[in-house]
Parts: C-alpha cells; sequence; structure tokens
C-alpha cells in the first residue's frame, strides 16, 4: 500500500488525538483519587453528635450552648447577617431540612428553631478545596482547622453546603471587649476562615464539648459512633434521624431527632 | 604601581564605608547582646537554656504542629512541673514580662512574631493594639 505525506500525518493526527481522548476518558470515569482519599477511613474513634430537636424547642429562649461555645472560643457577636461569626447558631427548621419541609407545614413547625454547626461530614467538601490544607479531617472524624496555615481566600466558604463557615472580615479584638477574651483559648485575624470545631481542644484531653456541657436539658448527645456500645449508637440505633442535606454525599456527622 | 597614591586610599575610604554599620554600632554602645529578663518563679525553663536561646522558634513550631495536626496534647517537663504544649497558657505563664523578656531581644533583632495578633498574655487580658 502506497501513503503519501499528507496522508499520514492525518493519520497520525486521528491516533494521536483518540490516544489523548481516550486518557481523559479512562481518568473521568476511573474517579478522581483525591476524593476517595477522603472518604476512606479505619477509624477507631469517630465523634458525632445527636441534637434531640424536640428538647430544644421546649425551651425556645435558651441560648446556653451557643454562649458557652462563643465565649470559651472568643467568637465575637457581630450584628451585619453579612459579616457575622458563628460556630453554633438557631436556625429555622424549614431552612435546615428544605427537603422535609412542605408548603403546608405549619407556619410554627416550619420556624421552630433547630440548633446548626460544623456536621464534621465524613467526606468535606472544604478540605478537598483548601488550597494550603489549612483544614483536614483527622483519624478521628473532626475537620479541623489550622489558622496558622490559613490564607483567607475563602473556597472553603463557597465549597461548604451548610454555611458553617465565617470569615473574618475585621479584626475580631476590636469586637471583643477586654473582659470577654479567655486567655487560655486564641481569638483569630482578620483575614482567615473559622467554625465549630468540636471543641478538639477539650476532646483530646477527655472533657465534652462545651455546648454538650452547657445544655441543661441534655439535648446534645456526643460521643463515638466508632464504638457499637457506645450511647450515641444505641440512642441512634432504634430511632429515625435526619442529617443536613444528606443526599449531597457530604455523610454529616451531626444527626438530629425530630 | 600605576596611580598607587589614589587606589591605596580609595581602597581604605572603600572599607570605612563598608564596615559602617560595625563601627557605628561599637561607638554608639548599641552593639550589646540584649539582657533579657527572665522573671519566673520556676527555675527550670521547659528546654536548657541555651537550647532556648537558639532555638525557641523551632521548639514554638514544633509544638504548634503536633498539637493542632496531631492532636498530641500531652505535656511537657519544666524542672518536675507538667506544663501544656501553650505559647499563652506555658511561655507566657512563666514569662508573664513579654515587654523585657521577648520583645527585648525581638526589637533589638527586629523580629516581629504576629503569634499576639491571636493568642493573649496571661497578666493583660486587654492588651488593644
Ligand atoms: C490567626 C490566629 C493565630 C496566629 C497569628 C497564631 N496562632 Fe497559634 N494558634 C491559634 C489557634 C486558633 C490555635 C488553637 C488553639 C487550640 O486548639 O488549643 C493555636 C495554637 C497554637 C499552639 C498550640 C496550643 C496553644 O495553646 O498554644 C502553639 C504552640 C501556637 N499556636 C504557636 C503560635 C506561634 C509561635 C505563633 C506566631 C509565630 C502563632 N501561634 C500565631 C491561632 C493563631
Ligand atoms: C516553667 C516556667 C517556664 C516555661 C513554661 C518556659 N520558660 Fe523559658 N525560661 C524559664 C527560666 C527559669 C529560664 C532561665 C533558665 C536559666 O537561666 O537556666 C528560661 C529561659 C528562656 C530563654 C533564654 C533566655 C536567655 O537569657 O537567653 C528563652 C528564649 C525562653 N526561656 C523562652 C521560652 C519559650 C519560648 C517558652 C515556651 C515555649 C518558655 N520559655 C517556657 C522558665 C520557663
Ligand atoms: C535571647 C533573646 C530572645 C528571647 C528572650 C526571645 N526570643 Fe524569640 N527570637 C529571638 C531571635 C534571635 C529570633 C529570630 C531568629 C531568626 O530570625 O531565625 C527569634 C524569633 C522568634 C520567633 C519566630 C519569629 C518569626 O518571624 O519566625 C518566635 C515565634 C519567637 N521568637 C517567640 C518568642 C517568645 C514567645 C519569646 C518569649 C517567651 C521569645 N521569643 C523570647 C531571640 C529571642
Amino acid at each position: 500500500m502506497q501513503i503519501n505525506r499528507k496522508e499520514f500525518l492525518k493519520k497520525a493526527g486521528i491516533a494521536g488525538a483518540s490516544l489523548i481522548a481516550g486518557g481523559v476518558l479512562y481518568s473521568l470515569f476511573k474517579g478522581d483519587d483525591i476524593i476517595t482519599a477522603v472518604v476512606e477511613s479505619s477509624a477507631q474513634t469517630k465523634w458525632a453528635m445527636l441534637i434531640d430537636v424536640k428538647k430544644c424547642a421546649g425551651k425556645p429562649d435558651c441560648s446556653a450552648c451557643m454562649t458557652a461555645c462563643h465565649k470559651g472560643h472568643n467568637v465575637p457577636a457581630i450584628d451585619d447577617i453579612r459579616r457575622e461569626i458563628k460556630w453554633i447558631w438557631k436556625a429555622d427548621f424549614g431552612n435546615v431540612f428544605p427537603e422535609h419541609t412542605s408548603e403546608y407545614m405549619d407556619v410554627a413547625v416550619r420556624s421552630q428553631k433547630v440548633i446548626v454547626a460544623c456536621n464534621q461530614c465524613d467526606n468535606p467538601p472544604c478540605v478537598r478545596v483548601c488550597p494550603v490544607g489549612a483544614t483536614w479531617k483527622r483519624a478521628d472524624g473532626i475537620v479541623m482547622m489550622d489558622h496558622h496555615r490559613c490564607i483567607g481566600c475563602r473556597y472553603c466558604m463557597a465549597a461548604c453546603p451548610y454555611g458553617s463557615r465565617s470569615f473574618n472580615w475585621k479584626d475580631p479584638r476590636k469586637i471583643l471587649s477586654g473582659n470577654d477574651i479567655r486567655v487560655e483559648y486564641p481569638v483569630r485575624t482578620k483575614g482567615v476562615v473559622e467554625k465549630c470545631n468540636f471543641c478538639a481542644e477539650r476532646i483530646d484531653v477527655g472533657e465534652m464539648p462545651l455546648c454538650v456541657e452547657a445544655c441543661s436539658e441534655g439535648a446534645i448527645l456526643f460521643g463515638n459512633v466508632a464504638d457499637p456500645e457506645s450511647d450515641i449508637r444505641r440512642a441512634l440505633a432504634g430511632k429515625y434521624v435526619l442529617r443536613r442535606k444528606a443526599e449531597l454525599g457530604t455523610n454529616p456527622e451531626i444527626y438530629y431527632l425530630v | 604601581m600605576y596611580d598607587g597614591t589614589k587606589i591605596i586610599p580609595g581602597i581604605l575610604l572603600f572599607m570605612i564605608v563598608l564596615s559602617f554599620p560595625v563601627w557605628y554600632d561599637r561607638l554608639n554602645g548599641s552593639a550589646v547582646i540584649p539582657d533579657p529578663e527572665v522573671k519566673t518563679e520556676s527555675k527550670y525553663c521547659v528546654m536548657p537554656k541555651e537550647y532556648m536561646r537558639s532555638n525557641h522558634m523551632v521548639l514554638l513550631d514544633e509544638w504548634r504542629d503536633s498539637v493542632i495536626r496531631d492532636g498530641d496534647r500531652s505535656k511537657v517537663f519544666a524542672g518536675i512541673i507538667k506544663y501544656d504544649k501553650s505559647l499563652s497558657n506555658s511561655c507566657m505563664k512563666c514569662h508573664n514580662n513579654k515587654k523585657n523578656f521577648c520583645d527585648r531581644c525581638h526589637e533589638r533583632l527586629s523580629v516581629n512574631p504576629t503569634c499576639w495578633d491571636c493568642h493573649n498574655l496571661p497578666e493583660e487580658a486587654a492588651h488593644a493594639n
């Protein structure tokens, strides 16, 4: 068979292009190895929370958990909704669980307050997007923040489907008046992102998170879901519980009893 | 030698100008080693003094990484007393005179650690900047 130069180049081009396309398609279907790296877990310990919405609703004016947390971690109170810093807060049932709300639901039910915080996802989207490794998942499931490394790019805030992360638009020291500052825990600076850390600094020394300790109703149960004998596992075993936007595949570790 | 009368004084002058920072500091009396004031109840630091003097910033980084990244909040010893691996709750509890200790060295050397933007000083919780 005779082949001229033009014909040869054409065929070589087609062969090359299909090789590349094949590679691209293969890696697309094989999936991203970053995702699998985050999902896998061989943990002996996995911390989780079960929040009893009914117990909480019994005391609508209570804010003990939020006060304890924000005071303990030097979280400044900012009124401006675009600038506020939140580690744990209250939101309407209809906004927390839109997929479990119908248009015929009583306004009273729909606007019942539910405690929300960082869900400490098993498959945290914030971790996947952080370009500097300032946020990562510990072996025990806590999604940690290293404020020393945070560059304030806010990718994590865009990635989080729960709005659990806040950016420091102002120097928090200017807002926390002197006496409010708890010396033992650092404040943050302008330009870093922060969120609930499941009280890692307390868990690591064998204490319960501040919100759990502060709740007089016992509405927050905290424990190790990797241990089948733990209180939280027993509580979860026979109950119908909700998780926020579980359909996204983030695998939240905060469960709600409604 | 060609033009030795110009070259040699020229070199000398150049050397004088080059060494300006050294002799200026000597004459000025500002070339002294800073004397940080150790005013603590304990007799011991968390490491020997010589090590601390040259490596405290490395130690702080190690503490920070082990506490935050590895979740290792085990204690360290200073003498026989246990301390947390913590900037505010250990270093600054003992060295609670930042102005006359940390700052005396750092100002002299133009080192400006930004740690205090976040970490608090025990004795002056309200140290607004
Ligand atoms: C953006 C705020 C910020 C800055 C700036 C900062 N830190 Fe921290 N640091 C924190 C936070 C938040 C923690 C977490 C405390 C915890 O979990 O107990 C921490 C923890 C630490 C710890 C371990 C626990 C403790 O209580 O001290 C060390 C050591 C530490 N930082 C050292 C430093 C040093 C040294 C610098 C300056 C070079 C610095 N940090 C600057 C926010 C900051
Ligand atoms: C238990 C109290 C204590 C703690 C905690 C402590 N120090 Fe010290 N530090 C001392 C004492 C006492 C000395 C003087 C030791 C000596 O003279 O042999 C000293 C010496 C030093 C020196 C050398 C001073 C000089 O004159 O050269 C440095 C630097 C220092 N400490 C930094 C730190 C840092 C940084 C931390 C925290 C990581 C820390 N220290 C924690 C008590 C303490
Ligand atoms: C004996 C003098 C001396 C004393 C006392 C001292 N420092 Fe330092 N420190 C230095 C020097 C010198 C450097 C800079 C080293 C370098 O540039 O590599 C430094 C650097 C640092 C750094 C790193 C800064 C950076 O920009 O990376 C930190 C953090 C620090 N010191 C903390 C402390 C704290 C906290 C204390 C008081 C408890 C203290 N130092 C007391 C001499 C001292």
